[in-house]
């Protein structure tokens, strides 16, 4: 710690950094992360971005020109500035402005430019640029974070280039000056540079091994918690086509999918509309709940709204959601909610920890979460899920010894259904002797028997909506295929469900990102195998992906290294330890150094006043033991006029002199002296004439 | 070599990809290979930028040069290729110039190198007498970011890197001489190139040369006709002799202001022939000079001048082998000044005593006794302390020694026989 402290001393007496030709690519680094910020967050960044960046240069002119004597003032200003920017922010979080964290960050960084006073200071004012860069990178949702990163990179590099300039003066070089001064040789080797190292860049871009990651949560979160306890009633905010007859040829975001009630007979497409951006290192349906019960037109949980509620401990800063985490690999996903969205948590693989701002959640009977208030847009939260691993030879070697609570909510059948649907699920799995296989010939069936469509005939009256699927449109959504599936199999005794939630959506390598879109609603059809639990499957044709998680190979060497299956980074399981036990003492340690700081400040402010008062002119710091209220009174009074008057005596100055410099100090000399020097102290009418 | 800046460097890769694998924002990836990229061909080419430059030295070449003469040096940078490194560091330690000038060790940073050749030239005064040896050309770069530091010394980069120049002490002429001026001198031209027997050098035939003495080898191999010099006998001979025996002898006066400097600027190892951190301004030096001239005077009155060393040559020697041997000669620790003089059998003995002491007055005195004319030189080194104070008694009852006695930096010629 000592020899920390005395590197920081070190680091702050370093001589001032004179040239401006450093603090201009500083200048230019800082800005281009600050429009780059405000290009990625939108419009609303603007009027910050442009306040910063006139603070950026005049806090770079200021650094520049009064580097060797910076002025403290100064100093205690823009550490004032910092914290009401800061206050600012927890306001804009509890607020719901946008990207408050953003605007800080841009400001922040201009206002400590006004105090980059050394070169130390400017390799600081770089880690500002990568913090704001990636504050950046993590909001970018394209391509165009390119133009600011590779104009930063560039401004750095040029920083760097006048660094050895500088460095080579200040070791005793001599700087020979070329007798032809051309920019031919440099400028091309700036180009060929750039070429080279973005070709290497490129492929080490293709090779670099990424691992899965752990999130990095703090201790507290900054996020107003979502309030209320959480309900088992799911509340789809997006609005329903409005329907004639029954048919609509429109579109929405609105997926019958997230309701409490998944209803056959609607009709009506999905939009095109971004819903989410998820992070993850594995592609993975994105699951919200699934349905037990099937009542011939529609599918809904046969539960109801009865919800298991979890609570997050103090010391928590996640929801366990399960205690025997299964083995094997793990990843972590992160939402970004863009569009508004149920009261769902949307998950990939097998969920066993939710981190999200809030204090409780529910978990239905079929393993979905439900929040207190809906996904607002705007909203992030991160799972980690277990990468479930089936193998199809040990799932065929599985028995049909079914739990009871299975066998009675997942073999429901409703009267409706047809002896020519169980026939034709008798008569496709036929030929095989074990649940997988009768799953994978039906499943087979229907991805190459019916075309898909969006607009299927409207559902007709006391009609089974899976009859009429196979046998009588023989086309229909997604919804049709996985009803068709499941009550197939129900008919041959194998237990079965449909869950519904979004796939995976397009990939984006570049941000690493998956843009889940409103037509990326869908469903999926879960199957029970003892000891194994639910397995995914995939009736639905022309559907890209698959519901079972997999590992992207997003580099050569991931791939080569087993994907998903390379070691979790071992201080995940540290840093969880770490933010638990932050949490622990978080609260006692915030009152510690609140108290420490207050004693700290005061003790300050004692110093300081102690200061003043060790300043004042001699004629009253004499005064001092001589507590007479009335002689304090008077001297109290004359300092509080020359404040006023900003006509502040010096010390070799008597009263009287000093009177004789400025106005309406006359009788108040008289008085002070009074005060000062005479034995008896000021008497009451003596007093009166101060009033006057 | 990487420097500290590729090592923070590296941290901050390390940290921000593992950052990526944290939270998996693909653009820290991308930001990540940008960083690579840029210190993969910072190393390739801090590599490739040193070696396409070559730098030659260029000397103006003289038969000999003598201490306090200008010289002109040239430095030739040459760079073969377009990635020819820029912000080139160039160290250049010229041993022949005054080490407490600037340059002694000069420090160039040439920004761009757009030109195929860049010439640098300098000029300066050859500070002391000496062999000296250039060291190569030290060129450093850290092109381009000072992410990694590369320097050469390779001898294909200066091609005159094994160059060494004598340089001769400095010969002050005088314009007489007390010791040689007291005897009468031969003042008619000789019949031959010396009438003695022994054989002194070559020289050009003069007319009234005797065909005898033409050396036939060297006139077939030069074209020219050179006769053989012989010893004039008839001229007394003067011995010469330098005390060089430096035990006792406090050399740390010798030393510049800051000895360690060049070292701390120099950052490869100083070699140790050159001598450098020395001062040309001390009693040795000083004697060597005076050695120089009194030689000088005794060959120009044609006395015959013999060296009384064991590292000198035999018998008498020509005003070149007299500077040749003053260029290189040094204190010695083993030799004893008696041991140096004991064989002296030459009428005039000149004597220049660096660190002068009692015994060396006490073995003159004996030398006088045995019938020797004697010129004794003594040195003082006003900067010691206590060294302005006469450490030894001369002998006043002596007709036959002579001494001088100098503080350094004296106009010593005057006090020997003046300036010519």
């Amino acid at each position: 710690m000592t020899s920390l402290i005395a590197r920081y001393r070190e680091r702050q007496a370093a001589p001032a950094e004179t040239s401006f030709e450093l603090r201009r690519w500083l200048f230019y680094g800082m800005a281009a992360s600050i429009v780059g910020l405000a290009l990625t967050a939108g419009i609303t960044m603007w009027p910050f971005a442009a306040v910063a960046l006139v603070v950026l240069w005049f806090g770079q002119r200021y650094a520049g020109t009064h580097c060797e004597e910076p002025n403290p003032k100064v100093k205690r200003r823009i550490f004032v500035l910092l914290h009401v920017a800061f206050v600012y922010m927890l306001v804009g979080i509890g607020a719901g402005l946008p990207y408050p964290q953003g605007q800080m960050a841009m400001l922040g960084m201009a206002l400590i430019s006004w105090e980059m006073i050394n070169r130390g200071n400017m390799y600081t004012g770089w880690l500002f640029v990568l913090a704001n860069l990636h504050a950046t990178a993590t909001l970018s949702r394209g391509l165009l974070f390119f133009c600011p990163l590779l104009v930063a990179a560039g401004c750095f590099l040029a920083f760097m280039w006048t660094v050895e300039k500088l460095d080579a003066a200040e070791a005793g070089y001599k700087t020979i000056a070329q007798p032809n001064p051309t920019q031919t040789t440099s400028n091309r080797w700036w180009l060929k540079f750039g070429g080279m190292a973005f070709a290497v860049a490129v492929i080490v871009f293709v090779l670099m091994p990424r691992l899965t990651g752990f999130p990095i949560v703090p201790p507290f979160t900054l996020r107003i918690p979502m309030q209320g306890g959480p309900q088992g009633q799911i509340i789809n905010p997006a609005v329903p086509l409005v329907q004639v007859e029954g048919v609509s040829q429109g579109t929405s975001e609105y997926y019958h999918g997230f309701d409490s009630r998944l209803d056959l007979s609607y009709r009506g497409g999905l939009s095109t509309a971004t819903m989410m951006y998820v992070r993850s290192p594995a592609r993975s349906y994105w699951r919200s709940h699934a349905y037990d019960f099937y009542d011939g037109r529609s599918w809904i949980q046969s539960g109801g709204d009865a919800v298991e509620i979890v609570e997050k401990p103090v010391t928590e800063v996640s929801f366990r959601l399960t205690e025997d985490v299964p083995l094997g690999a793990q990843f972590t996903q992160t939402f970004y909610v863009v569009n508004d969205l149920p009261n769902i948590a949307f998950v990939g693989g097998t969920p066993v920890e939710l981190f999200i701002p809030a204090e409780q959640i529910a978990i239905d009977s079929t393993g979905g979460i439900r929040l207190a208030e809906t996904l607002d847009a705007g909203m992030t939260y991160s799972v980690r899920s277990t990468v479930p691993t089936f193998n199809r030879d040990l799932l065929r070697l599985t028995g049909r010894d079914y739990p009871l609570d299975i066998r009675e909510k997942y073999l429901q059948l409703p009267p409706t259904v047809s002896q020519r649907t169980a026939d034709l699920a008798t008569e496709l799995s036929a030929d095989h002797d074990n649940a997988f296989d009768k799953v994978k010939a039906i499943e087979a069936h229907l991805l190459t028997t019916y075309p898909y469509d969006f607009f299927p005939p409207p559902q007709k009256p006391n009609s089974d909506s899976v009859d009429q699927f196979l046998f009588v449109d023989q086309t229909g959504y997604c919804e049709h295929y996985v009803s068709a599936m499941v009550v197939m199999l129900r008919t041959q005794g194998i237990p079965a469900r449909l869950v519904s939630g979004f796939g995976s959506g397009r990939y984006d390598r570049i941000n690493n990102l998956f843009e889940v879109r409103a037509l990326d609603a869908h469903s999926w059809v879960e199957v029970y195998f003892p000891g194994y639990g639910w397995v995914p499957f995939e009736p639905t044709p022309g559907w890209d992906g698959t519901p079972q998680v997999e590992g992207l190979g997003r580099s050569v060497l991931s791939g080569f290294a087993g994907g998903l299956n390379l070691p979790a980074i071992p201080f995940g399981t540290v840093a969880s330890a770490i933010t638990a036990g932050l949490s622990l003492v978080m609260a006692p340690l915030i009152i510690i150094v609140l108290v420490v700081g207050l004693f700290f400040g005061l003790r300050w402010i004692w110093q300081k006043y102690q200061t003043y008062m060790d300043n004042l002119p001699p004629a009253y710091t004499s005064l001092q033991e001589d507590s007479t209220p009335s002689r304090s009174q008077v001297l109290r009074h004359y300092r509080r006029v020359q404040r006023k008057r900003k006509a502040v005596r010096q010390p070799e100055q008597t009263t009287h002199e000093h009177a004789a410099e400025h106005e309406h100090f006359d009788e108040l000399a008289d008085l002070v002296d009074i005060a000062a020097y005479r034995p008896e102290p000021p008497t009451a009418e003596e007093l009166e004439k101060l009033k006057n | 070599m990487p420097t500290k800046r590729f090592y923070r460097l590296l941290l901050l890769i390390i940290i921000l990809w593992m950052f990526a694998n944290q939270t998996q924002v693909g653009w820290l990836y991308v930001i990540v290979s940008l960083l690579v990229g840029t210190v993969v061909m910072s190393w390739f080419l801090n590599r490739r930028g040193i070696h396409s430059i070559s730098a030659v030295r260029e000397i103006d070449y003289r038969e000999s040069y003598s201490e306090g003469e200008s010289l002109e040096i040239d430095l030739h940078l040459d760079s073969s290729s377009p990635l020819a490194t820029q912000q080139l560091r160039l160290d250049e330690l010229c041993p022949v110039a005054d080490p407490e000038e600037e340059q002694f060790l000069q420090h160039w940073y040439i920004p761009n190198l757009s030109i195929e050749r860049f010439n640098i030239n300098y000029t300066i005064e050859l500070y002391k007498r000496g062999i000296f040896e250039f060291p190569a050309v030290e060129m450093t770069s850290r092109f381009p970011f000072g992410i990694f530091e590369r320097s050469n010394y390779s001898e294909n980069l200066v091609a005159d890197s094994g160059l060494s120049i004598l340089v001769y002490p400095e010969v002050r002429p005088l314009a007489r001489l007390p010791l040689l001026d007291r005897q009468p001198s031969a003042q008619m031209v000789q019949p031959r190139a010396g009438m003695g027997n022994e054989f002194l050098s070559l020289r050009q035939y003069r007319y009234g040369d005797s065909p005898r003495h033409i050396h036939w080898r060297s006139v077939a191999r030069t074209g020219r006709l050179v006769s053989k010099e012989f010893v004039d006998e008839t001229l007394p001979g003067m011995a010469l002799v330098i005390a060089r025996n430096s035990v006792g002898v406090d050399a740390t006066g010798d030393q510049l202001d800051s000895p360690n400097q060049l070292t701390f600027r120099w950052r490869r190892p100083v070699p140790e022939e050159l001598e450098y951190g020395q001062s040309k301004h001390t009693p040795f030096e000083t004697a060597v000079k005076i050695a120089a001239s009194l030689g000088d005077y005794a060959l120009r009155r044609g006395h015959p001048l013999m060296i009384v060393d064991e590292d000198a040559p035999r018998g008498a020697v020509t005003a070149d082998m007299l500077l040749q041997y003053l260029a290189r000669v040094e204190l010695k620790e083993e030799l004893t000044f008696a041991e140096q003089i004991g064989r002296i059998q030459q009428t005039y003995v000149a004597a220049v005593l660096s660190h002068p002491t009692q015994k060396e007055i006490d073995e003159l005195h004996r030398l006088s006794q045995r019938g020797h004319e004697i010129l004794a030189v003594c040195i003082h080194d006003g900067r010691e302390k206590g060294c302005n104070q006469q450490l030894y008694l001369l002998p006043t009852d002596d007709e036959r020694i002579e001494v001088h006695q100098i503080n350094i930096g004296e106009d010593w010629t005057d006090i020997i026989g003046g300036a010519a």
